[in-house]
């Protein structure tokens, strides 16, 4: 996989005539080590990875983007990094997979991690940032700073976990004892996707770990185990060998499932999140769960809960690709579709295994493109939806393959229906234009970023990630002040309702809402929460330029009003604003709003509140009670994969 | 028409019940179920021995039966040598029952007691070795890991500065445990749920069914292994974990290296940097750990404690074994049917296997099936598991198939001593709640500070189910006696 994005690609001329490498050639585990004692996958398991070339990659390694810091404190010990710029090293395509060899450890880390950036990168079409850390001691507007690598600790924890701790920027990986040695959650490709997934969206909105309903945290691990499988299967390799395998019964279907389950649990707990694909029957013989419209009312721990968009989505996945291949298999059997027994010629074999790649890449990039098209708060699963569908529209107004027929289809049949919505139509699902009635709260928007317009474009040719975070953050300030301004324009006072009802925020120093923080100006709070420029590449080969704004503010509420011992919460609303950067002035083409003063949605939150503290959360909360609050904050993940 | 009396002792947050049965011959039939107390109660040795005496008076200085649940210091604290033992040595007790997990010719029971003695050890050593780090994280990680070691035994802070007598203390809590199957002369039993209930020797129309725990281990570690048996991790190796951990924390608490030869450590010894004893490392280590961990801006991105939150897992996880492995009994009375529920300190994994036990039974001359949720069912006294806790009194498949109309629970309980311990919740208030829908009210605490259940708490019984309780509940400073007619 090559980033195009991939910084030092551009900031070294080319020193000879030969170009730089396409890509950094780097060995790993395609599951992990496990699948290698196993004579069925052993053949399958050791592939190679293509990372972003990065030339100065330093000992660690250490590049752009990641930190490979291997130091054991279990152990009291650290270990050499690897250098993956060695001579000796490059020339062999990385070391050699060794579960004893902590210096190959980290260079799996580093392969499986970039390679996930750079999936992001290119669904997303703009460079990543990790999250920012926040120094209040800095002058306003300043106070957001740069994290520039996110820090990997291959051998962190004694214990079989692995989590991101958003508080570290650090993703910690645990080895524990198993039955036959040691276990090394480092060298398990799922774990490695799942967690840099988890990094990576933590850095595009820091709301989304907030737990405020069902759906949070499931979709934070549901989302994260769909990049990891997706990644999976746009290896055409392991494909090949599994469709191979198969002997003439090209059921692809089960097949591809049974292959998604298997991966999942090779690696233990992130089974859980796949036993919603299939399941065994008496006779051992595996086959697709049948969907069960019913299920999401009565999940609702995160695991299981997130299991469901998992088989949503990998349903989708199933139909779309099976309706894709349908005619090579009629081609390569005189148009009867019905394969004869015995071996697959290996011709259709690798046909077989490039479509599917070329849909699990499709796939792949719709899940990460949506999450531009959220909400900035309390997301649910039928938001996700909606943000699919209404991204592959933006991507390509037909939808010739029928993925976005697949999609509704499979979450329809699982129950995950958008709130509010008559009909599952396409254009029912797709977020609204934003509507004609708003013309004056959204003129008000769109003067906004026709003022941040020269900084937006200058953004787009900067390629130094430093440089372009600063850059954002100032023009997040320019926004938040020219919005404020904006706002407490008596004479605009009129266009008030509407810039409301666009924005989601209620920053009139009248609006009389409870808990709402107002600024000694009179004006309540509000943030500019993000600014994401965006040059997408559309099918018809056209380049969007996009800028995605959101907007948030926070209340501050008690639980239940009637028993103020319960605590507070932040209840927080706002939008999601997505600009058209084209034309002569930008458009504002969507906005999704989570109103700041909606009542319904504010006692849904209560309710969700409530129902937790009744269930009385874990035998952890019994034992250690009054520090669970705090710890919860620290790490919610670390607990969320250690006991979940 | 056969009366049993149960007392609960209000001695403090622990178990200690004795249950009366009336003998053919008119004597009664004296079961104790456990006698133990926390270790953060007050004067712990004389309330102990008042109960002890108590019980001796009532009974006349016989127990036909001891039933020791299982192994934690507050249901068994009264057999130790520092508590009542000596009271215990002038009672002639005929028999003792354990659960099958200490049966010393049951295999998996040999590996869940080795298992146990190896956690317990490394939670011991975690405790010494976050004790001398002044980092709040490290601090709050041990008194938590103090808070599950009080079950077994190890209380205060002192016990912590010496591994030897921390040691000696969980060594207490074993030996307590033991006493009675050691005594000469007493019968010792180690109950399966697959044998015939028993009856009561001398006491006509009861029988005692052993409803847990299960011979299971996935259900005793509340993890269900997958059909195909792919994902054995968690269940096989538990006392090496346990051990690496231990060692880990050894070595942590020591600030040595890799003396001891590292052989917890997941890399040959050869290829780790020890840099705290001055090894210099070699240069592009030396330059990594410049360039980041010693990156005066990114201190707080360290993770020297991270790994530490193992033991709070393990404290958990050694905690909820071993209440699964809880002996739970239930009496039946053959003509009425009803039955006394005790659920000891059992967790999910034992409820859940209730409901798959079964027994055939002779009633007459005719055959009938029991079965677990029969029991539950037909039960009209339930002692509540667990000090009340939310995840000790199974909802759907346990409390709602409590359905007899005269349904009474009572629940060792004293909120003061379990907030003292930083527990929280106990009891449980949705449970309370339920509770008392489920009995009409009919819920009794031994928590001193709680009063028996008010007019108005009982106010959706009937007028004559009302007295009827009132009569038969004696209250007494001391304790609480139920007479049931059976």
């Amino acid at each position: 996989m090559f980033s195009p994005d991939s910084t030092q690609y551009y900031l070294r001329p080319q020193q000879a005539n030969v170009p730089p490498p396409p890509a950094r050639r780097l060995r790993g585990y395609a599951f992990d080590p496990s699948l290698s004692l196993r004579l069925e996958t052993a053949a399958i398991n050791h592939l190679v990875f293509e990372a972003p070339w990065e030339q100065d990659l330093k000992p660690g390694p250490i590049g752009e983007y990641l930190e490979v810091v291997d130091y054991d404190p279990a152990s009291g010990c650290w270990y050499e990094p690897v250098d993956l710029n060695d001579v000796q090293v490059v020339a062999q395509d990385g070391l050699a997979p060794s579960e004893g060899n902590p210096q190959f450890h980290q260079q799996m880390v580093y392969a499986v991690a970039m390679n996930t950036i750079a999936n992001f990168e290119q669904a997303l079409g703009r460079q990543v940032f990790w999250s920012a850390t926040y120094d209040p001691h800095l002058p306003k507007g300043k106070r957001d700073t740069f994290v520039q690598r996110l820090r990997i600790y291959p051998h962190a924890l004694r214990a079989a976990n692995a989590y991101y701790s958003p508080n570290k920027r650090a993703l910690l990986f645990g080895y524990f004892q198993g039955p036959s040695g040691m276990v090394f959650s480092c060298l398990s490709h799922d774990i490695v996707a799942h967690e840099t997934t988890h990094a990576l969206l933590d850095g595009m909105n820091r709301r989304y770990i907030e737990d405020n309903h069902e759906d949070s945290l499931a979709f934070h691990e549901a989302f994260a185990d769909l990049v990891a499988l997706f990644e999976h299967f746009t290896f055409p390799e392991v494909l090949k060998h599994q469709i191979s395998q198969t002997h003439g019964d090209l059921h692809s279907e089960s097949l591809l499932g049974e292959l998604a389950q298997e991966f999942g649990e090779a690696t233990g707990r992130y089974g859980a999140l796949r036993n919603a694909i299939g399941e065994y029957d008496d006779a051992d013989q595996w086959h697709p769960i049948k969907p069960d419209p019913t299920r999401l009312s009565r999940e609702f721990e995160p695991h299981a809960r997130g299991a469901i968009l998992v088989a949503a989505v990998f349903g989708a996945f199933l139909a779309a690709n099976s309706a894709r291949v349908r005619d090579l298999v009629r081609l390569a059997t005189a148009g009867t579709g019905v394969l004869p027994a015995g071996n697959l010629p290996p011709d259709l074999v690798n046909r077989l295994a490039t479509e599917t790649s070329t849909t699990a890449r499709h796939f792949l990039n719709m899940c990460i493109q949506a999450l531009d098209w959220c909400p900035p708060v309390d997301m649910t699963f039928g938001d996700y939806l909606r943000a699919l569908i209404t991204a592959d529209f933006d991507m390509q107004i037909e939808d010739p393959n029928g993925y976005r027929t697949a999609l509704i289809e499979s979450f329809r049949r699982w129950g995950i229906v958008p709130k509010g919505l008559r009909t599952l139509s396409e254009e029912q699902l797709r977020w609204p234009f934003v509507h004609k009635v708003d013309h004056d709260g959204w003129n008000a928007l769109t003067e906004v970023v026709e003022r941040i317009r020269p900084r937006i474009s200058e953004s787009l040719y900067i390629r130094d990630r430093r440089v372009l975070f600063a850059l954002l953050r100032d023009a997040r300030l320019e926004t938040h002040e020219h919005l404020e301004a904006a706002m407490s324009d008596v004479s605009d006072a009129s266009q008030r309702p509407h810039f409301n009802r666009v924005t989601g925020l209620n920053i009139a120093p009248t609006s009389g809402l409870p808990g709402m923080i107002v600024n000694e100006n009179g004006i309540a709070r509000f943030e500019v929460h993000a600014l994401r420029p965006a040059l997408r590449v559309t099918s018809s080969r056209t380049i969007k330029k996009q800028l995605v704004m959101i907007l948030t503010q926070t209340r501050n509420l008690p639980i239940d009003p009637e028993h103020p011992e319960l605590g507070d919460f932040e209840f927080r609303g706002g939008a999601t604003l997505i600009f058209d950067l084209e034309g002569e002035r930008p458009s504002l083409r969507y906005s999704i709003v989570r109103p700041i003063d909606s009542g319904e949605r504010l006692e849904e939150i209560r309710a969700y509140w409530k129902r937790r503290d009744d269930q009385g959360a874990s035998l952890r909360t019994t034992y250690f009670g009054a520090g669970l609050a705090a710890n919860l904050k620290d790490e919610p993940l670390c607990l969320l994969h250690g006991e979940g | 028409m056969t009366t049993a009396r149960i007392r609960m002792y209000r001695h403090g947050l622990g178990d200690c019940f004795l249950v009366r049965f009336p003998k053919d011959d008119g004597g009664s039939f004296n079961i104790l179920i456990d006698c133990g107390v926390i270790t953060v109660a007050p004067n712990p040795q004389a309330t102990m021995a008042t109960v002890v005496a108590d019980i001796a008076k009532e009974c006349g200085g016989h127990l036909d039966l001891v039933i020791m649940t299982h192994e934690h210091w507050d249901h068994a604290s009264g057999f130790s040598v520092d508590q009542a033992q000596a009271a215990f040595d002038n009672l002639t007790i005929a028999e003792v029952w354990y659960a099958w997990t200490e049966d010393p010719e049951n295999v998996l029971g040999r590996k869940l007691r080795r298992e146990r003695a190896a956690k317990l050890a490394a939670l011991q050593a975690a405790a010494v070795a976050l004790d001398q780090s002044a980092e709040p994280l490290a601090v709050a990680r041990k008194e938590r890991v103090l808070s599950v070691l009080q079950f077994f035994g190890v209380g205060d802070m002192t016990d912590l500065h010496n591994l030897g007598a921390a040691a000696k203390k969980v060594g207490k809590t074993q030996a307590a445990f033991e006493y009675l199957g050691k005594r000469r002369g007493v019968k010792t039993r180690y109950c399966y749920p697959e044998k015939a209930p028993m009856g009561l020797r001398g006491v006509s129309g009861v029988r005692a069914y052993i409803l847990g725990p299960p011979q299971d281990e996935g259900r005793l570690k509340r993890s269900s292994p997958t059909k195909r048996g792919k994902e054995v991790y968690e269940l096989a190796s538990d006392v090496q974990a346990a051990d690496n951990l231990a060692a880990a924390f050894a070595r942590f608490g020591a600030g040595a290296g890799m003396a001891d030869g590292g052989a917890d450590c997941p890399f040959d010894a050869g290829l780790g940097f020890y840099l705290k004893h001055g090894a210099a490392p070699p240069e592009k280590l030396q330059e990594l750990i410049q360039t980041t961990w010693d990156d005066p801006s990114a201190v707080s991105r360290r993770i020297d404690l991270d790994w530490t939150s193992a033991a709070e897992t393990l404290a958990l996880n050694l905690d909820s074994h071993t209440n699964n492995t809880c002996l739970v009994v239930a009496f039946e009375v053959e003509e009425s049917r009803k039955v006394l529920l005790f659920a000891a300190d059992a967790q999910v994994g034992n409820w859940l296997s209730w409901q798959d036990t079964s027994w055939k039974v002779k009633d007459g001359g005719s055959t009938r099936n029991v079965t677990g949720p029969d029991l539950l069912e037909n039960a009209v006294f339930y002692k509540v598991g667990h000090h009340g806790s939310h995840n000790a009194t199974l909802r759907a498949l346990g409390l709602e198939q409590m359905t007899n109309e005269d349904l009474v629970a009572f629940v060792p309980v004293f909120k003061e001593q379990a907030e003292k311990n930083r527990w929280m919740n106990m009891p449980f208030p949705p449970l309370v709640k339920r509770l008392r829908e489920k009995t009409g009210g009919r819920v009794v605490f031994s928590d001193p500070r709680m009063h028996p259940p008010t007019p108005t708490q009982l106010g959706s019984l009937s007028a004559s189910q009302r007295k009827e309780f009132n009569t038969s509940l004696v209250v007494d400073r001391l304790f609480y006696e139920y007479s049931l007619e059976l």
